[in-house]
């Protein structure tokens, strides 16, 4: 009797599966349509590319006045006044020229004819200076304001012409206008569906003019671009500078990244912006995924907090950095997919300058400035990372290593947001941090004292660093500025401000069968150029 | 049918308890008979002993890192291979043990005795003590376990004490629920009504009586718990608030393992082997002292 009902079962189950595989709207319909051998123009339309790409988290607004979220987005739907080319030199955007005065205060860019915003408004001087002036507005309290802090006043001198004034030279100035914050946005859309609108911006609507359109963003699942068949506005650094080969761009939130890795392996998900070091080798020998690597713009350290002893030593904080040995954490924990650091910056910007003495193993010299320091046996320290596995597996190593020379740490794990408001109630001894930027104010945003307790974490309040700074961002031209920031970064070394130890890799697997013309874009994450990307069926 | 299988019980309700009649000689009596208890007994017992010598029985220290052996195979050096920043995967999981098994016995025992205090009270009671222990579980309940647990170990002091203190606190609710509805079952049939009329204080009512025959599904639930409690402390850990690197527990190791899935996948077998196993030995030892408590049992 039971023996029977089984078998009853099973062939209800075989049943079941063949009605489900039979159903219309199965794969069936799905298959794309024989290309005819000969392309007449009455062929119908081809299916529709959409390109996938995989991201681990979103923000909560994409509204860039009022937050400071990056994602791939802002670099997809919105032009910048500025770009920066493969080899990150500026090039036109929608400025198609610029010219500075001689005391470098009074800037003139001129805007690029024909652009129109996705809303059908045109983008002219006047559209850029009020950007600039919602950026500035005190009530929208905007994070990218310190960006333009030295700017006093924009002027629209014609329809094509912007006149900016600055307080005080700022050879930097380029800089900010070409960043994801600086993306031009529709002054009618803002104000229709901005905070004095219907609040939509952001969320539901986001208004540029860039090669694509926002369509829709649901929450926690993905955001959807669409083609702006209008553009013909692509900078010269692209091949393709008219309407994008792909239809839509759909960048789907998967936080997990094992997760990831499985989607792009099994063909759901053409792009990885970020590869967890430990696939890289597996995606590397399928045939069907190219693998991208090159040095990135970022730095990973051990952090001191040095107003709190023993930190405030500057031989303990020289021991520290004596103790660890960077090249077997890259070849260990990193698999040989970052590159050991020497300095503070990373090494590919022009302002970088390295020290490898400084920074390479020595255990004995390591434990004699300890024990001139006061600490012969060494001390007990906290030991705080981020729960980023790569981290946490890095605090492990730090821990070993600075064992042996007796500074015992305890480790404390903490997830982001805990991390954030840990360091910026001081609570910090040693820590972990990476940063991923490509300017040298990098170290303005973390070390100057006006900083002072977070970002500037480290707790490093000191006048000639603060004086090096301002030197350098006011410096007459864009090679003073590099010599000061050079000068600085030789100033920190000799402190011993931190503990630079690994330069990362950036690192991106795309689906080669699928995807042409995919190059990488050496700066941040998540910064795609996609003008010349066309998609195979 | 019912009543009779009580009754046995029932005979020698209020007499002292002969000393070869303790639970004790009960529970030894019954597993010497039952094959999956005795199982069930070895492995709890020898997980314990391992948790208990783990400095002497690692072969390698857990907690070195050897750069240049990272994610390798079985060797003589690493008789289970070396994780990813090369550290000996045995020893790890030798004295993971030590906290997983505490981990599991503090916040199963810490929920368990809230639970019944709070279960046995509302159901012998009943009226006012049942509605307000009751409210209490609906609130407790209402709130997701986890969420619960993080904010319980943040008021605390991050650690793993804390961790597992937390887990108790946010799991008893599902105790006190059965114990409650089992409390109410017996304490209304004959044996229960005959022994408090024969004189039977509260105490002895609830030790020699109700106790052992509501026993059964609830040490069935802590065994089920214990796997429950090893797998959430790893959670807590991920975010800071259990044990902290580089001490392992098997959910550390086995969250960690995670990463390696494709690639080194015997990383994430050996600690979830290592659960699977304690939470069987608990499952079927649990089995044999139910079925040795259980008077309808026997």
């Amino acid at each position: 009797m039971q023996k029977r009902a089984t078998v009853f079962l099973g062939c209800l189950l075989v049943l079941s599966l063949l009605a489900t595989g039979c159903a219309p709207g199965g794969k069936e319909t799905e298959k794309p349509a024989p290309t005819p051998a000969t392309p007449t123009p009455q062929a119908p339309p081809q299916q529709e590319k959409v390109l996938v790409i995989a991201q681990s988290r979103e923000g909560d607004n994409l509204d860039h006045i009022k937050t400071s979220w990056t994602t791939g987005i802002h670099f997809l739907v919105f032009d910048t006044v500025v770009t920066t080319d493969w080899d990150l030199k500026y090039k036109p955007g929608i400025a198609e020229s610029w010219e500075v005065s001689k005391d470098g205060r009074v800037w003139t860019f001129k805007i690029r004819k024909g652009m129109t915003f996705h809303d059908g408004t045109p983008v002219n001087a006047a559209a850029v200076k009020w950007f600039f002036d919602a950026v500035l507005n005190p009530s929208y309290n905007s994070p990218s304001a310190v960006d333009y802090e030295y700017m006093r006043n924009s002027r629209v001198v014609d329809e094509y012409t912007l006149e900016v004034t600055l307080s005080d030279s700022f050879p930097n100035f380029l800089s900010p206008l070409a960043s994801s914050y600086a993306g031009i946005i529709s002054r009618e859309s803002y104000q229709k569906y901005g905070p004095e609108g219907t609040k939509e911006y952001g969320t539901a609507k986001v208004v540029g003019s860039g090669p694509f359109k926002f369509v829709e963003w649901i929450p926690n699942d993905r955001m959807v671009l669409a083609k702006n068949p209008d553009y013909n506005w692509g900078p010269d650094w692209v091949s393709n500078r008219g309407p994008v080969k792909i239809d839509k761009v759909v960048w789907r939130t998967i936080p997990d990244s094992s997760t990831q890795v499985a989607e792009l392996e099994s063909g759901n998900v053409h792009v990885l912006l970020e590869v967890p070091i430990e696939s890289v080798e597996r995606l590397s020998n399928n045939p069907k995924v190219q693998v991208f690597k090159g040095p990135h713009f970022g730095l990973g350290y051990l952090a001191f907090a040095t107003d709190k002893k023993p930190f405030t030593d500057v031989r303990v904080r020289k021991a520290l950095n004596l103790a660890l040995n960077r090249e077997e954490i890259v070849h260990g924990v990193f698999r040989d997919l970052a590159l050991p650091a020497y300095g503070y910056l990373p090494p590919l910007m022009p302002e970088y300058v390295e020290d490898k003495a400084a920074h390479t193993y020595d255990i004995e010299q390591a434990k004699k400035l300890l024990a001139e320091a006061g600490y012969p046996t060494g001390f007990k320290a906290t030991l705080a990372t981020q729960n980023k596995a790569e981290h946490v597996r890095l605090a492990e190593v730090i821990k070993a290593q600075l064992d042996k020379v007796g500074v015992k740490t305890e480790i404390q794990v903490f997830d982001s947001a805990g991390y954030a408001s840990f360091l910026k109630e001081g609570k910090q001894e040693l820590f972990v941090r990476e940063y991923s930027y490509a300017d040298a104010n990098i170290l303005q945003w973390f070390l100057e004292s006006g900083q002072f307790p977070y970002p500037n974490h480290s707790r490093w309040k000191d006048q000639a660093t603060d004086r090096l700074i301002k030197e350098a961002e006011t410096a007459a031209s864009l090679e003073g500025r590099t010599q000061k920031y050079k000068e600085l970064q030789r100033y920190l070394i000799d402190q011993a401000v931190w503990a630079p130890v690994w330069v990362p890799m950036k690192i991106q697997a795309v689906r080669a069968d699928k995807v042409k013309g995919w190059r990488m874009y050496p700066q941040t994450i998540y910064k795609v150029v996609l003008n010349d990307v066309d998609l195979v069926p | 049918m019912l009543e009779t299988a009580y009754v046995e019980q029932e005979f020698d309700s209020c007499d002292p308890a002969t000393p070869g009649d303790s639970a004790a000689s009960d529970l030894l009596r019954a597993l010497r008979s039952r094959k999956a208890g005795m199982i069930g007994l070895s492995i709890v017992a020898v997980f314990l002993v391992v948790a208990a010598l783990a400095p002497f029985l690692m072969p390698n220290s857990f907690d070195e890192p050897n750069l240049t052996k990272t994610l390798q195979g079985p060797s003589a050096q690493y008789p289970l291979g070396t994780d990813e920043i090369g550290r000996c995967v045995l020893s790890r999981l030798i004295y993971g043990s030590r906290i997983s098994l505490s981990v599991g016995l503090v916040a199963v025992g810490t929920g368990l005795a809230i639970g019944m205090v709070v279960g046995v009270a509302s159901g012998l009671f009943g009226g006012w003590v049942d509605q307000a222990c009751m409210t209490l579980v609906d609130i407790v309940w209402s709130f997701p376990t986890i969420l619960l647990a993080i904010g319980l170990v943040s008021v605390m002091k991050p650690g793993l004490a804390g961790a597992m203190i937390a887990l108790g606190l946010v799991t008893w609710p599902s105790y006190a629920r059965v114990v409650r509805g089992q409390v109410m079952a017996v304490r209304g049939l004959p044996f229960v009504l005959s022994a408090r009329a024969s004189g039977c204080g509260t105490l002895r009512l609830l030790s020699r009586h109700i106790i052992p025959n509501i026993m059964s599904p609830v040490l069935v639930m802590a065994s089920l718990e214990m796997g429950n409690a090893i797998i959430v402390e790893s959670t807590l850990s991920y975010l800071g608030l259990g044990v902290q690197p580089p001490y392992p527990s098997w959910g550390t190791m086995l969250s960690t393992a995670k990463n390696f899935t494709y690639d080194y996948p015997m990383l994430m077998v050996y600690p979830g082997a290592a659960i699977v196993v304690v939470v069987l030995g608990f499952n079927l030892f649990g089995d044999a002292v139910r079925d040795a408590l259980d008077p309808r049992l026997r």
